[in-house]
């Protein structure tokens, strides 16, 4: 026999504020470029960006990305999305460490979306709804959002992301064997994104 | 002046087997090598003098175990 606590509520989510799907755009558009949010060349790929939010107290569930001169179709398969909050402004070095070694965490980095298959939609803001809400509380004004490309193979005909120009607010890693290790490089075109909360 | 891709691939096939060599929507020119018998110089002397009058920046290039990628520009 079963027996329900009539009692217990299985939360949503940790996060004290609710989501209220309200959309946000985080800079300016500048460019585009084939780093974000991952570079469709290499089998493998991390982007990392960091962010200043302006805002506290955030349920993100989500972000929406833009993209272009994607052949229709174009897929990437096995990506995930980690954010965390760090203390640094900026990547220290020109050539920033793939582990995130070299920067201050104030809020561990968290897997907020698992492992997905991101299908191209070129020329929209495309929502990603995340699998664990991630909860900003404001405790530090830098946010690093984490791009990870496990697809493990490539194709031709991918395109580029939206950008801002920001400098040294962006890093990308890519290889071919195996998944990034050791250092990247530093950019100063974080990946244009709006958030969901 | 497009690029000569034929004349490119039979100079490049000298060091490699092309696996890809084109544009794609004029906004990059990809070339990707397996096997590349030889080092990254000597392939930039070989696709400079075909790809840079129209793609003038060579955005990234890698060599691992013989597989050689590079992206062109605009």
């Amino acid at each position: 026999m079963m027996i329900i606590n009539p009692y217990r509520v299985q939360p949503t989510s940790s996060c004290a504020t609710p989501a209220t799907g309200t959309v946000t755009q985080i800079g300016t558009f500048s460019t585009t470029t084939a780093f974000v949010p991952t570079y469709g060349l290499y089998n493998y790929g991390i982007s990392a960006n960091i962010y200043s939010f302006g805002l506290s107290n955030l349920q993100i569930t989500g972000i929406q990305l833009q993209v272009t001169g994607y052949t229709p179709g174009y897929q990437y398969n096995n990506q995930e999305i980690w954010m965390g909050v760090i203390s640094n402004a900026t990547f220290p070095t020109t050539t920033p460490q793939v582990d995130f070694s070299d920067l201050t965490f104030v809020v561990p980095l968290t897997k907020v979306k698992n492992a997905f298959t991101y299908t191209i939609t070129n020329n929209i803001w495309q929502q990603i709804n995340f699998d664990t809400p991630f909860c900003y509380t404001g405790t530090s004004n830098y946010v690093l959002l984490v791009w990870k490309n496990y697809d493990g193979s490539w194709t031709s005909g991918y395109g580029n992301g939206q950008v801002a120009n920001v400098v040294s607010k962006g890093m990308y890693a890519v290889s071919d064997p195996a998944f990034p290790t050791g250092t990247g490089t530093r950019t100063n075109f974080p990946m244009l994104i709006k958030i969901v909360t | 002046m497009a690029v000569d891709r034929q004349a490119l691939v039979n100079e490049l096939e000298q060091h490699g087997t092309v696996v890809f060599c084109d544009s794609h929507l004029d906004m990059y020119y990809l070339i990707v090598m397996e096997n590349w018998d030889t080092d990254i110089p000597t392939f930039d002397s070989i696709a400079d003098k075909y790809v840079l009058q129209d793609f003038p920046n060579q955005g990234i290039i890698t060599l691992e175990n013989g597989v050689l990628k590079t992206q062109y520009n605009p």
